[in-house]
């Protein structure tokens, strides 16, 4: 393979890694949205979310040049079809973010939001996964991915229990329910987030072995 | 699957990559049995040896193909299994090279028959000088068929099978030189064909064909393994690629690694086997 193919697939690695680092920037300004109730916050976060669009259309029109340009094999496909997935995945966590952030928006009014502590450590939990899950894409490394596969068991968990709190709640301080529904709704964004994130380290391994481990429960 | 390199394996990373299954890889090979079974086969050429020792199990009905950079052996390897390499001056052949049980290399062994079981097929195009229907008859009239009818019949068949009979069948006659690259080259392989192979041996059978012609050969290619088993040498990867069910990796006389192709191309075992289909080297 040519000098330009490897450089070009070098550089694109690099543009996903600085998209994942945007990503994860994305998140943890519309997960400290909620904690400080601020709504300044949550709009920036929702104006950042162009770039990250535009960013996601020039990595797969150069992903999809090499593939036909180049016609790689091995590791290096495995490479560029996971990039064109991950930066999809990417690309749909900053939607998340984006729900995130719009919530954050509506509660401004009601005023007095205190966020519930189930909810306030899957935040940091979903912020660590993605941390996580951006070291596993840019060092490959399989014992990471499979960390992220098990913290999403903890996030899953969290949302459930959210969810069954909020709706006891809403049963018992019926003018609040505004507020408990704007925290359920947190709750599955960031729930959808981890998904995302298990998506992402399925890949890493897939890059890193060559195995497809998705829908494969045992980690 | 068969890895023979006693090479380390370090990845491009610099980390081993762990391999694949190789009981999930024989699981599939072994829905076909095994016509062509090679057992430390090496060739020598006076001292030099330009195949070490190489072990591979090809199924029948496939289409192997073999890859590597030039002077790797793969066209030598090829040529042994027809044993065309013995009409070179001090070439040796040792191992066992077994087709449909049979060892070929076994003293008495009928020449004439290996040859018109295993048909070969070369780089450049080689029509004899003579016209389209006497160049596929060729070989038939040889083996004393002089039947008109049954002639007729089996041009007819060859022509059809290597995808050239609706080009050809008004001008049977024709000069086959007349044909275009693509043509004659389809018509070589009707031409081996005719003396009813069990295997077709392809030494770069497209390296001279522009990309049309190439296509055509490949499609052929793949519909022609119903009923033939293929070895086929290509330095396009995406040829090898498209076209095979196995591939073997030669690199300097030895046979690095044998897999699936499907396998090879996307997650090869040896490091040697993922730098070269990646381009790193060779």
């Amino acid at each position: 393979m040519s000098r330009t193919f490897i450089e070009q697939l070098a550089e694109l690695k690099d543009k996903l890694a600085r998209m994942s680092a945007m990503v994860q920037q994305l998140v943890e300004k519309a997960v400290e949205s909620v904690y400080t109730a601020d709504g300044v916050l949550a709009r920036a976060t929702i104006a950042s979310d162009g770039r990250i669009n535009d960013e996601e259309v020039r990595i797969e029109q150069q992903a999809i040049g090499l593939l036909a340009l180049h016609q790689p094999a091995a590791s290096d496909l495995r490479l560029i079809t996971t990039v064109i997935k991950i930066n999809n995945d990417l690309e749909r966590i900053a939607d998340c973010a984006v729900n995130v952030a719009q919530r954050v928006i509506m509660l401004e009014h009601i005023g007095d939001y205190e966020v519930p502590a189930d909810l306030k450590l899957m935040g940091n939990t979903v912020i660590s996964m993605l941390r996580d899950t951006v070291k596993a894409f840019n060092l490959i490394d399989e014992s990471i991915a499979r960390h992220v596969l098990r913290s999403d068991d903890v996030v899953d968990a969290l949302y459930h229990q959210i969810v069954q709190d909020m709706l006891v709640l809403m049963e018992s301080e019926r003018e609040h329910a505004q507020t408990n529904l704007a925290n359920i709704m947190i709750g599955k964004n960031l729930e959808r987030i981890a998904d995302h994130c298990t998506n992402i380290a399925e890949d890493v391994i897939y890059i890193y072995t060559g195995r497809i481990v998705r829908h494969l429960h045992a980690v | 699957m068969s890895d023979v390199s006693t090479l380390p394996e370090p990845s491009l990373t610099g980390r081993a990559m762990p391999s694949v299954s190789p009981m999930a890889a024989a699981a599939e090979s072994k829905t076909l049995p095994t016509l062509i079974q090679a057992s430390g086969v090496s060739v020598f050429y006076g001292q030099h040896e330009a195949v070490k020792s190489v072990s591979l199990g090809i199924p029948q009905n496939s289409v192997c193909a073999m890859i590597g950079p030039s002077g790797c052996g793969k066209s030598t390897f090829l040529r042994s299994i027809n044993r065309l390499n013995d009409l070179i001056p001090r070439c040796r052949v040792t191992g066992e090279l077994l087709i449909g049980g049979h060892n070929i290399y076994e003293p008495g062994i009928d020449m004439v028959r290996l040859r018109r079981e295993v048909g070969l097929v070369f780089q450049k195009p080689n029509p004899f000088p003579k016209s389209i229907y006497d160049n596929v008859a060729y070989g038939p009239r040889l083996q004393g068929i002089t039947s008109r009818n049954e002639l007729d019949a089996l041009v007819e068949d060859c022509l059809k099978k290597s995808a050239i009979w609706e080009e050809v069948k008004d001008r049977l006659k024709a000069s086959a030189l007349g044909l275009s690259g693509g043509q004659q080259q389809r018509l070589c392989i009707a031409r081996a064909l005719a003396t009813k192979p069990k295997v077709l041996l392809m030494d770069e059978p497209c390296s001279a064909l522009d990309p049309i012609a190439t296509s055509k050969v490949e499609d052929l290619i793949v519909n022609l393994k119903e009923q033939y088993t293929i070895v086929i040498v290509t330095h396009n990867m995406q040829q090898a690629a498209r076209v095979s069910d196995m591939t073997a990796f030669f690199y300097m006389g030895r046979l690095i690694e044998f897999d699936q192709t499907a396998t090879i191309f996307t997650n090869p075992s040896n490091k040697q086997t993922e730098d070269y289909i990646t381009g790193r080297f060779g």
